[in-house]
């Protein structure tokens, strides 16, 4: 592709997105029609193929264009009905999917293509295309143009003439005329008259150019956006005239008396085709109704600008609503009006620009279909894969973080979870299992569970492990839930046979990190023999943050509330010191290590003692931990402030927020501050392993 | 194939040379080339094959034979491969000589007609 071109750049960006985004089309279209085939599920498919290739032609990826021809041609016989859509041809289309996947990233990338699966795909395309079927029924014609033109017939006198000249490169971006008249061809009937007048001899003649130019005749009363759709692929290396002929109800043209509408697609790039038509193309393209889209693409950067000036908007309310009492009494009512309007503005504002960071979370649900299916298939289980709330929104980022833990936490049901048809049947299940994934909002957070109705957790196996790994005392009393939760912990595995599905040991505790690293928790609940339930509880966003504001000595921070459990008056006789200096608080039937935040971050404190003192007892990565602090404040949301983009990353401290009084007051990691905390705790003799 | 077809090329040779004796040097260099048998279509009549096809079209162009296609083997086709055809046909018949059609496959009829071209190619005649 020679010199990077910036522009070039940006639209090759698209279309890599937009691939990407047919592709997902593809797949889950390819799920549905797997379980129940109709027209209009091959027809998607098709269209996001057709796109596909027409965009990798027309931006020379020649490898891609090639590859997407063979998976049209087979879907364009599934489509016209001349071949019957079996599970074989699915299975094959998902994994040309996967392998158009990987040539999409590789052009993206700049990166070599697998050469070998590309080839291998694309033998057993050709080996299923030179293999004809019988249609699946023989009353669905035998082409396109044959069962068009037999089951349409012009609604009224109104049609079509459409001038196409091709340039001559036409056909090397493989994109086929016949294919569009097909096409066309099912709108209504359609006549075709070529143009061969300039042709070249054979001596001159450079076959791989398009030097024939047609003329179609479209019998049908269509809106002319069904026909620009058609061509929206040739329309940059071909010109097209399209012309409304003997219309008497003017759908579509424009409101002058003109009785055409007239549009010229095309590029400088068809330059000798262009001719004196051109002003019409604005005209047309003016009047002609703009392709409905419910969304816009915005840059993940502009977004994140608008935020970070809206929080700053926020905190600029705050100071300002510091000064409605030192004004003149008269004026204080109005003042403080004003301020409360600004406070609601803000706050709208400020939750209408989140909103255009969240996407529903279908986004992440979608590839589930297909991931079950593959795995069911491998595993020869029988799974029914429900999702609920896929409308559910979230922040992208939080969306594009919990894909791949939530990826795990289904294997892991897939594999772990749910029993063989035999064994269900055996336990008098039906043997079909069933894995739920559901999203629903609660209280400022978004919760995400993963059911399973299979064999559930197995205790005494958990607690064999456990003590097995050394993750708890032999003597340990623990609930149902603190047993089932242990799987969180790093380097459980119970799977007994380690398969390519999961179980290698790592990824339970792998996955509880990451939900920890957005902020979020993660907990599952199981009875034998009826299944698992993991919820996920997540932040709606990374740029908020619900949290307690707490007071050591002179300095504020916040704690996040998601990770807060409870916070209680300390009471010295429940304090005792072991080995070491490590403290340990007794809670009800449990002990808790206690972190002073002073002792941490280097301050002077209200005191030194405990007494008096309050105890914040926060949980991250299953731990917990009383962190001592001198007062509790206000609890409010707060915008984050990265500390690493503003100052430079501080361990214990997740960012930064600035109060309304202009303060800055560091936001706690508190996972960051357990691990810290532990690690300075095992640089010293030990004797808290045993609590 | 490649054998038989020398050997017939270089009986169309010492023909041609002398019968037409001195009209054209390069036109009897050429016709010393024509093959008897007629022009086979691959399977796949498309694009990607297409300039190996017009250098054996430009072979079959001046045979005395005329020119004879046999498209029975045609399984797809597209705009490349009738496009050249249309040229073989209209050079054939404009250089005076004959085109006929030994064999069409349905396949070959039915991207003809789609694209407009059966009267182009002929296809009319030939069904």
């Amino acid at each position: 592709m020679g010199m990077p071109d910036p522009e070039m750049e940006e639209i090759h960006k698209i279309f890599f997105e937009e691939s990407f985004e047919g592709l997902d089309v593809m797949e889950s279209s390819l799920l549905l029609l797997g379980a129940q085939p109709d027209r209009e599920t091959i027809n998607n498919i098709f269209r996001a193929a057709h796109s596909i290739k027409g965009g990798a032609a027309t931006f020379d990826f020649i490898d891609l264009a090639h590859f997407t021809h063979g998976i049209e041609t087979l879907l364009d016989q599934m489509r016209n009905g001349e071949r019957v859509v079996t599970a074989e041809a699915v299975q094959l289309l998902l994994q040309t999917v996967d392998c158009l996947r990987g040539m999409v990233t590789a052009a993206q990338a700049n990166t070599p293509v697998d050469q070998v699966t590309v080839e291998a795909l694309n033998a057993d395309l050709g080996r299923m295309l030179s293999n004809p079927q019988p249609p699946a029924a023989a009353a669905q014609g035998t082409s396109a143009l044959a069962s068009s033109a037999t089951s349409t017939t012009p609604t009224s006198a109104a049609h079509w003439g459409i001038d196409f000249r091709p340039a001559p490169g036409l056909l090397k971006t493989r994109n086929e005329p016949a294919r569009l008249f097909a096409e066309l061809a099912r709108l209504g009937p359609l006549t075709v008259e070529a143009d061969c007048s300039a042709l070249p001899s054979l001596a001159t003649l450079d076959p791989e150019n398009c030097h024939l130019a047609w003329r179609l005749v479209l019998g049908a009363d269509v809106e002319k956006a069904r026909i620009d759709e058609i061509f929206d692929w040739v329309s940059e290396s071909a010109t097209i005239v399209c012309r409304r002929v003997g219309a008497t109800d003017v759908v579509n043209a424009p409101a002058s008396a003109a009785p055409t509408a007239q549009t010229k697609l095309a590029t400088p790039g068809a330059a000798p085709m262009q001719s004196a038509e051109a002003p019409d193309l604005k005209l047309a393209d003016a009047s002609a109704p703009g392709k409905e889209s419910g969304s816009i693409r915005v840059s993940t950067e502009k977004v994140d600008a608008l935020v970070n000036l809206v929080g700053e908007l926020v905190i600029t309310q705050s100071i300002l609503s510091r000064f409605s009492t030192g004004v003149e009494p008269d004026q204080v009512e109005g003042l403080r009006d004003a301020l409360a309007q600004l406070a609601r503005n803000t706050r709208q504002l400020q939750e209408s620009v989140m909103q255009v960071r969240m996407l529903p979370i279908s986004f992440c649900f979608n590839r589930f279909g297909r991931l079950v299916h593959e795995l069911s298939r491998r595993l020869g289980k029988q799974v029914e894969l429900k999702l609920s709330g896929e409308g559910t929104e979230l922040d992208k980022t939080v969306l594009e973080k919990i894909g791949d833990p939530l990826v795990h936490l289904v294997r892991n049901a897939l594999d772990h979870g749910l029993e063989t048809p035999e064994a269900r049947l055996a336990a008098g299940k039906s043997p079909t299992g069933m894995l739920e994934l559901r999203a629903y909002h609660e209280g400022g957070n978004i919760i995400i569970e993963v059911r399973d109705d299979g064999a559930g957790l197995n205790r005494a196996r958990i607690l064999a492990k456990a003590g097995e790994r050394g993750l708890l005392a032999a003597d340990a009393a623990l609930s149902d839930e603190q047993v089932h939760n242990l799987i969180f912990a790093a380097g459980f595995s119970t799977a007994e046979q380690v398969s390519d599905v999961s179980g290698r040991g790592v990824g339970m505790d792998v996955v509880r990190r990451n939900i920890n690293g957005l902020g979020g928790m993660v907990n599952i609940t199981s009875s034998e023999g009826q299944g698992s339930t993991i919820r996920i509880r997540l932040p709606l966003t990374l740029a908020i943050l619900d949290g307690q504001l707490v007071r050591v000595g002179a300095e504020v921070y916040v704690i996040s509330l998601v990770s807060i459990v409870e916070t209680i008056q300390v009471r010295r006789d429940r304090l005792s010191a072991v080995a070491g200096r490590t403290e340990l608080f007794r809670l009800r039937d449990e002990y808790l290590p206690v972190v002073r935040l002073y002792e941490q971050f280097g301050i002077e404190p209200d005191r030194r003692g405990t007494d008096g003192g309050l105890l914040v007892v926060v949980e991250a990565d299953g731990t917990r931990v009383g962190v001592l602090v001198d007062d509790l404040l206000a609890q409010q949301q707060v915008v984050i402030k990265s500390l690493e983009a503003n100052f430079r990353q501080v361990a214990g401290l997740a960012g930064a927020t600035i109060l309304g009084d202009g303060t800055v007051a560091p936001i706690i990691d508190v996972p960051g501050l357990i691990r810290s905390f532990a690690a300075s705790q095992a640089a010293r003799p030990p004797g808290m392993e045993a609590a | 194939m490649k054998r038989t077809r020398s050997k017939s090329a270089s009986r169309t040779a010492s023909r041609s040379t002398a019968s037409r004796p001195a009209t054209s040097r390069k036109r009897a260099a050429r016709a010393a080339r024509q093959p008897s048998e007629p022009l086979r279509l691959p399977a796949a009549l498309e694009i990607h094959c297409v300039r190996h096809l017009a250098k054996l079209a430009r072979e079959h162009l001046g045979s005395d034979d005329g020119v004879r296609v046999d498209g029975s083997a045609v399984q797809s086709a597209d705009t490349a491969g009738l496009q050249l055809l249309v040229a073989l046909r209209r050079d054939a018949l404009a250089n005076g000589n004959s085109f006929a059609w030994h064999g069409t496959s349905p396949t070959l009829l039915e991207v003809g007609a789609v694209l407009g071209l059966s009267a182009s190619l002929g296809f009319t005649e030939a069904t």
